[in-house]
């Protein structure tokens, strides 16, 4: 059937089933790179997007339940050359190693720094909680989300 | 590599024609653009090892491609290459350029494991990029006319203050080869000389990761792509139950999901290929398939039991004096045995690989460690020759050893064949959970012994480590390979302790065909045998009444080690603690410190020793919930040179961690008929609220050549974090992971 996404800004109009996870369409409809398949069940984190202000998992989010949303991706936010200033912080703390969970990452401290004028050590956590890093990158994780609130107080 | 360079150049002179110095440029065949070739296929079967060309290309504009058979398997091995390329050859960082791990333009440099690459496998690099500056130099003396002792390289730039000219490297031999050998003569920087290497300079990759721009091998799309999954026996992570265990497959029960392109079966191997992922995904589920029932997973509920009474070959690595006559007159005399759970690499991406086959010649991209490996391993399946498949190593997620990622590249093989066309496969999380080669079980049993001083007088030391080869499960699969697995002789990795003036020792490995799936996983058999040195080093320092970091220092003879080891000590405050029994029933919380030194061994018996590691490691346990929360680790390393110790500290906090989950909480589940670890909740790792605080001493020994990182963080981990929970309760903790179950049964025994 016929389905209209907003993401990062554009209308695009797609034929899909209603009930194929979002992460499949920004993947392989508007090959979108950020959102990660990780594990299918929102368990992990990498496919997370941004719909209206929050972080959602994309993998388990149908396309059906997001037709009125505005989502905003990885590639939305900034690009290598103008970067947002959440991606700038990451780059600049060189937090990632193999730097698959970091679309996840990201997008949940984007959305968490939205909500939290100035978030403790404890609080960044709390809210990453539920990203799963393998490599061990999460105390220099923690220092970027620390920058970028650092930097607009 | 014996051929001189003149000799190679002169020939080279003769064979197209020209001669006469200042005609020199056009004597370098212009058939250039070297590797033109690789889009066409056949491709070359090797990419010799010994000629610069292999290794490294200038182009126009003075760019450089460094070309090598490693690859970056999220571990920054790619910035730090390219950091020595260019203090090597004098070219900015940003010149270099790292094609990494494609059969048709890198050498063969076997598999991206064991901490080798920047410890080993930079070396021909290094000699490559050495050779081919003093070949510039003289291409730049011929030119300039001025003589190479009066020429100084720079930027890419070679210049004559002198006769004040200069010629950069494009215009020297920019598109053009250098058709020498590679003479590992040519005098490489000292130390001293490096401006590039040694500095942390940001990775390369990670603006591109940050920003969706990069990409992994989950990203590769090829024209007319299909998606497909495939289908693997329920009897998961066994591989002795494959073969002739797919009964019946009804093909007309994905009829009705639109755009099923096939579904492909050989023999066990099953998988669905559709234009859509997403209907990939609904087919793999549907499809109706009859498998044999299996039960023969044993009951790893009793895991050491199990262990204990699995067939294995013994073998004696080290025997000095007579342990038995030793334990048998000892003053005291202890005993202990430790157990290692099986663990998962879990990659946070499941593996992923695209395969296109066309014109009877075949691409993979993949993220393997062993790019030609799997290049050899598909020709054999496909019958094909190897010149005409081509493997492309494209970054996956950090795999930590060998998780599924050749796998799926020789699923995506077999499936664009079958089809005709570019597929794409993607492994579910369940099904990376449950097939990847797990990090092994292994058992270690320890014999010790005191005299009235203090001293080690005998010590027996025996693992059984449960590692196999894990062959790529496409070979069993499709009954290409009769599915036996092979035991992999890796149990001897850091079997023998560290210490020295123990006069009676004995070390014997058990090696065994694996129940399990199993193969390497980060830290391989060292962490495990490691685990059990260590806290029975502090077994013995107890029972001699001695301070457990002191008894360490007294009985390490290599200075580095002992550096190390009171480096961690220096900067964690740590204060000689004697055994305590510490009074249970006063805290609700028990507050412990913990100390264990290991130097990581990898390769064959007796091994390559990687980086020289200490931890301390403080601890809580809540005594009445039996948790345990690592507050903090300092760690201490000696790695040699750091090309880039930035990456290095990251390596050092990947390390620790990922060792503190395994320790804490990390144990592979099953029943009898496979495993039942399947997700992240099954499998719980650490996440934000679980990290320690971390410290990192990393010692400077410039001077010192490169030693391996990727591991040895790892390695003291767990005996650190089980010595700090004896320090905290009294309690001795033999078994990984420490969950609070066990905790409270040792509370418990303590307590009665």
């Amino acid at each position: 059937m016929a389905v209209s996404l907003r993401v990062n800004g554009r209308t695009h109009a797609l034929t899909v089933d209603p009930d194929t996870p979002l992460l499949y369409v920004l993947r392989n409809d508007l090959k979108l790179n950020g959102p990660k398949f990780g594990c299918g069940r929102g368990q992990c984190g990498a496919c997370t997007v941004i719909l209206d202000g929050r972080a959602v998992r994309s993998c388990v989010t149908a396309v059906n339940d997001v037709r009125d949303g505005e989502i905003v991706t990885l590639e939305g936010l900034g690009s290598r050359d103008n970067p947002h200033p959440v991606q700038r912080a990451f780059i600049e703390e060189q937090a990632a190693q193999c730097g698959y969970c970091m679309n996840g990452m990201i997008m949940q401290a984007k959305a968490f720094l939205d909500q939290t004028a100035k978030p403790t050590e404890a609080e960044i956590k709390a809210a990453l909680a539920n990203n799963l890093c393998r490599c061990g990158t999460h105390a220099q994780i923690v220092r970027a989300v620390q920058r970028v609130a650092a930097a607009r107080a | 590599m014996s051929a001189r360079p003149e000799i190679a150049r002169r020939d080279l002179l003769k064979s197209v024609g020209v001669l006469g110095a200042g005609y020199l440029l056009v004597a370098f065949p212009l058939s250039s653009s070297p590797r033109a070739a690789e889009a066409l296929g056949p491709w070359p079967k090797t990419i010799p090892d010994d000629r610069i060309d292999s290794w490294l290309a200038v182009k126009a504009d003075g760019g450089v491609t460094c070309f090598t058979g490693r690859v970056d398997l999220g571990t920054g091995i790619r910035t730090a290459l390219a950091q020595i390329v260019a203090d090597e050859l004098d070219v900015d960082l940003d010149r270099v350029t790292m094609v990494m791990g494609d059969t048709a333009r890198t050498p063969d440099q076997g598999t991206t494991s064991a901490s080798y690459t920047i410890q080993r496998e930079a070396v021909p690099i290094r000699h490559a990029a050495a050779d081919a500056r003093q070949m510039l130099l003289k291409l730049a003396s011929d030119r300039l006319g001025v003589a190479v002792s009066d020429l100084r390289a720079a930027s890419g730039i070679i210049t004559s203050g002198r006769a004040g000219k200069s010629i950069s490297y494009g215009e020297l031999i920019g598109e053009k080869r250098f058709d020498l050998r590679v003479s590992a003569r040519a005098r490489t920087k000292k130390p001293s000389e490096y401006t590039v290497v040694g500095k942390s300079v940001p990775r390369t990759d990670i603006p591109a990761k940050a920003t969706g721009s990069f990409t992994f091998v989950h990203d590769v799309r090829r024209p007319g792509m299909l998606h497909a999954r495939v289908i693997r026996p329920p009897s998961s992570g066994s591989e002795t139950a494959i073969g002739a265990t797919l009964q019946a497959v009804d093909m007309t029960s994905v009829r009705h999901i639109p755009g099923i392109v096939k579904v492909v079966r050989i023999e066990d191997f099953l998988a669905v290929v559709a234009e859509r992922e997403e209907n990939a995904i609904r087919a793999a589920l549907e499809l109706k398939a009859e498998w044999k029932p299996w039960s023969g997973m044993p009951d790893f509920s009793k895991l050491e039991p199990v262990l204990r009474e699995y067939p294995s070959k013994l073998r004696i690595v080290r025997e000095e004096g007579d342990v038995r006559s030793a334990l048998a007159n000892a003053a005291i005399e202890l005993s202990a045995t430790y157990v290692w759970p099986y663990q998962l690499h879990a990659s946070i991406g499941p593996s992923c690989a695209v395969a296109e086959f066309s014109d009877n010649k075949l691409t993979i991209w993949s993220a393997t460690q062993s790019a030609h490996a799997i290049r050899r391993e598909a020709a054999q399946l496909l019958a094909m020759p190897e010149e005409a498949v081509r493997v492309i190593h494209v970054d996956g997620a950090g795999c930590y050893g060998l998780n599924c990622a050749d796998d799926v590249s020789l699923d995506a093989a077999l499936l664009s064949k079958a089809v005709g066309r570019p597929v794409r496969v993607q492994l579910t999380r369940e099904q990376e959970h449950g097939w990847e080669p797990k990090g092994a079980a292994q058992l270690m049993d320890v014999r010790g012994s005191l005299d009235g001083n203090g001293r080690i007088t005998g010590y027996q030391f025996t693992t059984k480590c449960f590692s196999g080869r894990a062959e790529t499960l496409a070979h069993y699969l499709t009954g290409a390979l009769a599915a036996k697995p092979v035991v992999l002789a890796q149990g001897d990795r850091n079997a023998v302790p560290p210490y020295f003036g123990i006069p009676n020792l004995q070390v014997s490995v058990l090696d065994l065909v694996p129940p399990v799936r199993a193969a390497r996983m980060r830290g391989v058999a060292s962490l495990p045998n490691s685990f059990a040195h260590e806290c029975f080093i502090d077994e013995l320092a107890v029972a001699a009444g001695v301070d457990p970091l002191k008894f360490r220092l007294e009985r390490l003879n290599d200075p580095r080690a002992v550096a190390v080891l009171t480096a961690a000590a220096k900067k964690a405050g740590w204060e000689p603690r004697a055994a305590r029994r510490p009074d249970l029933a006063a805290a609700t919380i028990a507050k412990g410190r913990g100390v264990a030194y290991a130097r990581y061994t990898h390769g064959d018996f007796p091994g390559y020793g990687a980086a020289f590691t200490a931890w301390v490691a403080d601890v809580e346990v809540d005594l009445g919930s039996g948790e345990v929360r690592v507050t903090r680790v300092v760690v201490a390393q000696d790695a040699g040179l750091m090309v880039n110790p930035k990456g290095v500290e990251l390596q050092v906090h990947g390390n620790v961690i990922q060792s503190v989950s395994r320790a804490l909480m990390e144990e592979v589940k099953f029943d009898n008929a496979g495993v039942t670890s399947l997700d992240f909740r099954s499998y719980p790792i650490a996440t934000f609220p679980d990290v320690p605080a971390i410290h990192v001493v990393l010692l400077e020994h410039a001077d010192d050549p490169p030693l391996g990182v990727g591991e040895s963080a790892s390695i003291p981990s767990a005996a650190a974090i089980a010595n700090a929970i004896f320090d905290a309760t009294g309690a001795r903790i033999r078994r990984v992971p420490f969950t609070p179950q066990r905790i409270k049964a040792a509370l418990a025994a303590l307590r009665h």
